[in-house]
C-alpha cells in the first residue's frame, strides 16, 4: 500500500467514523434527549391529546373585537419559537409575563397594522379546544384563562 | 488511481464536485432567505436563550451585532464553498460558521430538525479537499480540466458519506417513533392527533396551517396508509445504499414523503424539498456536457476576479 492510498483510507475511514458515529449516537439515547445538530429526531413520534389546551396572545378592541396575534409581534417569524416564548414566560411566573405582554403591546402600537387598529389592549391566554372540532369551523373555546392583559401604550395609540 | 473496492470504491469527481457546488448554494441561499430568523435576533428576550450545538459555549446571547456580523461572515464563506475557491481553508470554514449560525438560531427554547442534515453534509464536504478538484474556482486557477481527471477513490467516499448521513437522520426518526409509540405508529392515529394538534396551535398564534390536513384530521382512514408510507421511507432508508436503483426509487420516496408532511402540516423541510439533500444518490455525472461547460467557464471567469485569484 503506497503512503498516498494509506493515507486516503485514514482520512475516508476516521472522518466516516466519526460523523456517522456521532449522527447515530443519539439513538442509545433516551428519545426525548433531543439536541443540535445531533438529534434524536422525537418530532411526530408521540400521540398528542385531542383536546389541546394552547397559548396564544390576542389583540382585544372594541365590540368584541379578538384577534390572535402573529408570532413575528411574539418573538419572531417562527411559530413554535413564538409558543415556546409565550409558555416560559408564563411559567416564570407574572412579572415575566406581564413584560412578554407589554413587549407584545408595544409592537401592537408600533407597527400600527389596519386590521388591528381598534386593538386597545393584549392577553396572553391559555384556550382549550377539541382539536378536530376546531378545525373544522368550532372555534368556540372549551374553556379560556387568562394570564396577563395589558394596555397598548395610550400615546402611540393617539399617533396612528 | 487507486484500486479499491466497496466503500473506498472510485467515484467520478464531477459527482463529488456537484454535490459540494449544490448543498454550498443550498447554504448560501437558504441563509440569505431565511435571514429574518437566522440573522435577527432583537425580538429575542435574553431570558429564552437555552444554548445547543456550538453554541453551548455561551452563558448569555451575544450581541445581536454580532450574531449579525457571524450570519454575514458564514453567507460569504458558503458562497466561497460552492464555488470552490481556497477549499482547503473555505471548506472547514465555511461548515463550521454554518453550524454556528443554526446552533445560535435553535438556542431560543426550540430546537428545529430542518438544518440538521445540511450542516452535517457541509461538515462532511469541507474536510473533503478533493471536493473542489474540478468545477471550482480553484481547479480553475490551476489550470485543470475535468475530462483529465479519471475516477478515483478520493472521489467516491465522500459522496457514500454524504447518503449515508442522509440515510441515517431518517433511520433516527424511525427508531424514536418505535421508542416512543411502538409498531402503533403505523396505525395512523399517532400522526393523525399530530396533525391537528400542531394546525390547532399554529392556528391559535395567528401562523399558517394546512387546509387539507384541517379536513383530513376528520377522517381516520387515511392515516394507517400515511403511516406504514413513514415506516417504509425512515425504516427502509438503508436499501437506497445497495445501488443506484435503490437509491433512486428511496430518494422519489422521500422527496413525496416531504411534499405530504407540507401539504398536511405546513411544515417545509427545504433542503429534501429542494432536492439537493438526496443529490449524493442521484447519477449528476451524467448531467449535460453543455451545463458542466457553462460551470467551468464560470469558475474560470471568477478565478479572474481578484480576491479569488
Amino acid at each position: 500500500m503506497s503512503v498516498t492510498t494509506a493515507r486516503l483510507r485514514l482520512h475516508a475511514y476516521a472522518t466516516s467514523a466519526l460523523l456517522l458515529g456521532a449522527t447515530l449516537y443519539p439513538a442509545l439515547l433516551p428519545p426525548r434527549d433531543d439536541g443540535f445538530p445531533l438529534s434524536t429526531y422525537p418530532m411526530f413520534a408521540t400521540e398528542k391529546p385531542t383536546r389541546v389546551a394552547v397559548m396564544s396572545a390576542l389583540a382585544l378592541g372594541d365590540g368584541g373585537f379578538e384577534r390572535a396575534l402573529a408570532p413575528g409581534y411574539i418573538a419572531n417569524a417562527e411559530a413554535m419559537q413564538a409558543l415556546q416564548t409565550l409558555k416560559k414566560s408564563v411559567a416564570a411566573g407574572r412579572r415575566s409575563a406581564r413584560a412578554l405582554c407589554e413587549r407584545i403591546a408595544e409592537r401592537v402600537a408600533e407597527r400600527a397594522e389596519p386590521e388591528l387598529a381598534s386593538a386597545h389592549h393584549v392577553a396572553i391566554v391559555t384556550q382549550e379546544h377539541d382539536a378536530i372540532a376546531y378545525l373544522n369551523g368550532a372555534e368556540q373555546a372549551l374553556s379560556r384563562e387568562v394570564h396577563v392583559r395589558c394596555k397598548v401604550p395610550p400615546t402611540l395609540e393617539v399617533g396612528r | 488511481m487507486t484500486s479499491e473496492r466497496g466503500f473506498l470504491a472510485p467515484g467520478p469527481a464531477t459527482r463529488l464536485a456537484l454535490v459540494r457546488l449544490l448543498v454550498g448554494s443550498f447554504a448560501t441561499i437558504y441563509l440569505l432567505a431565511r435571514s429574518p430568523v437566522l440573522a435577527d435576533f432583537r425580538g429575542m428576550a435574553a431570558q429564552r436563550f437555552e444554548p445547543v450545538g456550538l453554541a453551548a459555549v455561551l452563558t448569555a446571547p451575544v450581541a445581536t451585532q454580532l450574531a449579525f456580523v457571524a450570519w454575514a461572515a458564514c453567507v460569504v464563506l458558503c458562497a466561497l464553498f460552492a464555488l470552490g475557491a481556497r477549499f482547503r481553508w473555505t471548506g472547514p470554514l465555511a461548515a463550521l460558521a454554518l453550524l454556528w449560525v443554526t446552533s445560535y438560531r435553535n438556542s431560543w427554547g426550540m430546537v428545529f430538525h430542518t438544518d440538521n442534515l445540511l450542516v452535517l453534509h457541509m461538515i462532511a464536504l469541507g474536510v473533503t479537499p478533493a471536493a473542489a478538484d474540478v468545477l471550482s474556482v480553484d481547479a480553475a486557477r490551476r489550470g485543470g480540466s475535468r475530462d483529465g481527471v479519471a475516477d478515483d477513490a478520493r472521489y467516491g467516499w465522500p459522496v457514500r458519506l454524504v447518503s449515508m448521513l442522509t440515510v441515517a437522520t431518517y433511520v433516527l426518526a424511525g427508531i424514536a417513533k418505535l421508542k416512543l409509540s411502538g409498531l402503533e405508529w403505523a396505525e395512523g392515529e399517532v400522526l393523525r392527533s399530530t396533525i391537528a394538534h400542531d394546525a390547532v396551535r399554529k392556528a391559535a398564534v395567528g401562523s399558517v396551517y394546512s387546509p387539507l390536513g384541517a379536513w383530513l384530521v376528520q377522517y381516520s382512514w387515511p392515516f394507517p396508509i400515511f403511516g406504514a408510507f413513514t415506516f417504509v421511507v425512515e425504516l427502509g432508508a438503508p436499501l437506497a445504499l445497495l445501488g443506484r436503483r435503490w437509491a433512486l426509487a428511496w430518494a422519489a420516496l422521500v422527496f413525496s414523503f416531504h411534499i405530504g408532511v407540507l401539504a398536511t402540516m405546513a411544515i417545509a423541510f427545504p433542503y429534501p424539498l429542494s432536492g439537493v439533500a438526496l443529490a449524493s444518490l442521484l447519477p449528476l455525472e451524467k448531467a449535460p456536457a453543455r451545463a458542466l461547460g457553462l460551470i467551468e467557464a464560470a469558475c474560470s471567469r471568477l478565478a479572474r476576479v481578484p480576491g479569488l485569484r
